[in-house]
């Protein structure tokens, strides 16, 4: 069965239809892993075994009945644990939630249970998402979370379990979380497809809140197509999350004469390999999309950003600041980095995002011709595991554009693999989109998988 | 920006160690204290930029009335 754990959905989705597979034996197969691999990598929290069996079963009466709710029945997945969901603690990752209950389940847990999709485990993640400024791979209580290539690196975060299950076949797919960077850090570590929605794409109502005008959840996944398939069962309003839109979404692939986007100076920086393997893809994404250069004009995208973060982060924790809960926390720097955010001004907060609406209107006019902005996930390969990120950190200046413009103006990125550097870690591409194109973009990243097989390479200690 | 970048940084940071001091080592004030001056230089950054009177936060209030089903 071992050749089930790579599998894309769709593939598993046959097998479940044409009865060659059933829930209950494709869950169990997943449970297995999540056990035997899950510790190695410090990937995993909780393993949900009642509840997914349970669903597993249920979910088996329907298919005999000829009863399929969606091309995710009978699918396994994992979600980051900042996820509220019943039958299992929801720790954010911290060690002072690490026994709490909430017993009632998000609304994406409930829309991918709707859909027949299994919730089979709680994957690690950051202490709080990152929300205390970590610095380094050991930030959470489950330990540092490592990349399944090589397990010296980190996996990336805060997304860390849901890029490292995936990627070691541990589940189908997870959910993963985004306030900046979190989802395509670890989709670019760990070498998987990660799609960051658009801002109010996906309902965080029963999520962590670490930042309410940036935070986004979205999934980790074998292929961009898959995202595509996630995205349209967790999309949609949501009464209980007032930023969610009323446009509807509906995956489909879109064919036309792609235009993308190359950002001017954008490779400042970038390690020897990650450059080598983009100037590769680029010549790849050529064959089907008109390849131009463009240029960001000055301005304090990622002041804008990081304010607004800084700003609603210490609101969204103050009391648990105030508790003194932050030095139980397992980053040294995660213990004190809260308290320097309770003194963002009122005034600079405001600023943040009155010019926040002159961000969106920059991004939007330069991209306006464009179906895509193309960048490196990241400019640099996954951290060691037992180093600060900043001694990792590129040492000629550089702006993260993509990330505090993708990010500060709430667009949607897919991240996919594009290669390895010679330690065999992998190194990743984005095509960042305007505001509710996810289609295209998932479109671009599934024309470039056609030309490419680096989605369908594995670490081998876990195949 | 008016006013000094030191005494603004020290009057924030005071502001901190006199809530919160007791649970602080001298290590982490200074970090505390170089946080608080980054975030003072990203607020230098976001002056930089001009905003007229009418330029609202890019986030909209929206009265509620409950939903009828």
């Amino acid at each position: 069965m071992s050749f089930l754990a790579f599998n894309s959905i769709k593939e598993l989705s046959d097998k479940l239809g044409d009865g060659s597979l059933s829930p209950v034996e494709l869950t169990g197969f997943f449970l297995e892993r999540l056990k035997l691999h899950g510790p190695k990598l410090n990937a995993v929290v909780t393993i949900m075994e009642n509840r997914a069996h349970k669903q597993a079963f249920k979910l088996k009466k329907e298919l005999e009945k000829g009863k399929i709710r969606s091309p995710l029945h009978g699918i396994p997945y994992g979600g980051k644990d900042l996820l509220a969901a019943i039958g299992a603690p929801t720790s954010w990752g911290a060690a002072p939630y690490k026994d709490r209950v909430l017993k009632y389940d998000a609304t994406v847990v409930s829309r991918l249970e709707r859909a027949g999709a299994i919730l089979s485990a709680k994957l690690a993640m950051i202490e709080l998402a990152g929300g205390m400024g970590y610095r380094q791979p050991n930030a959470s209580f489950t330990g540092p979370c490592k990349t399944p290539w090589n397990l010296n690196y980190w996996s990336g975060g805060s997304s860390s379990g849901s890029g490292s299950a995936v990627a070691a076949g541990l589940v189908p797919f997870a959910i993963g979380s985004e306030t900046w960077g979190s989802i395509l850090s670890p989709a670019n570590n760990c070498g998987v497809s990660g799609l960051r929605p658009t801002y109010g794409r996906v309902s965080r109502y029963g999520a962590m809140a670490l930042s309410w005008t940036l935070d986004k959840l979205g999934p980790l996944c074998q292929t961009a197509e898959d995202c595509g398939l996630i995205l349209e069962a967790i999309s949609g309003f949501d009464p209980h999350d007032p930023s969610t839109t009323r446009r509807k979404y509906k995956f489909e692939t879109v064919q036309k004469d792609f235009r993308v986007a190359l950002i001017k100076g954008n490779m400042i920086g970038a390690d020897d390999s990650v450059t080598k393997n983009f100037e590769k893809s680029l010549k790849i994404i050529e064959k089907f999309a008109i390849v131009d250069e463009i240029t960001f004009p000055e301005f304090p995208y990622e002041a804008v950003t990081r304010m607004i973060l800084n700003a609603e982060a210490a609101s969204a924790f103050e009391d648990f600041i105030d508790e003194g809960l932050s030095h139980q926390l397992t980053a040294s720097e995660d213990r004190y980095n809260g308290y320097s955010r309770l003194t963002v001004l009122a005034k600079d907060y405001l600023r943040a995002l009155r010019l926040r609406g002159k961000m969106v209107k920059i991004a939007e006019e330069i991209m306006q011709s464009y179906d895509a902005v193309l960048a490196p996930t990241s400019k640099r390969t996954a951290a060691p595991i037992n180093q600060e990120f900043r001694r990792n950190a590129p040492t000629t200046p550089s702006i993260d554009i993509t990330g505090s413009v993708g990010n500060g103006a709430g667009l949607p990125s897919i991240s996919v693999p594009a290669g390895f550097s010679e330690e065999g870690l992998p190194t990743c591409i984005q095509f960042m989109g305007k505001a509710y194109d996810e289609n295209i973009i998932i479109s671009l990243a599934v024309e470039y998988q056609k030309r490419t097989d680096w989605h369908k390479k594995h670490p081998k200690e876990f195949e | 920006m008016l006013g000094s970048k030191e005494k603004i940084v020290e009057n924030l940071s005071n502001l901190i160690f006199e809530s919160y001091g007791s649970r602080l080592t001298e290590k982490e004030k200074e970090e505390i204290r170089k946080s608080i001056e980054q975030t003072f230089e990203n607020s230098v950054k976001l002056h930089q930029i001009s905003l007229e009177n009418g330029d609202e936060p890019f986030s909209v209030f929206i009265p509620y009335r409950k939903e009828k089903n």
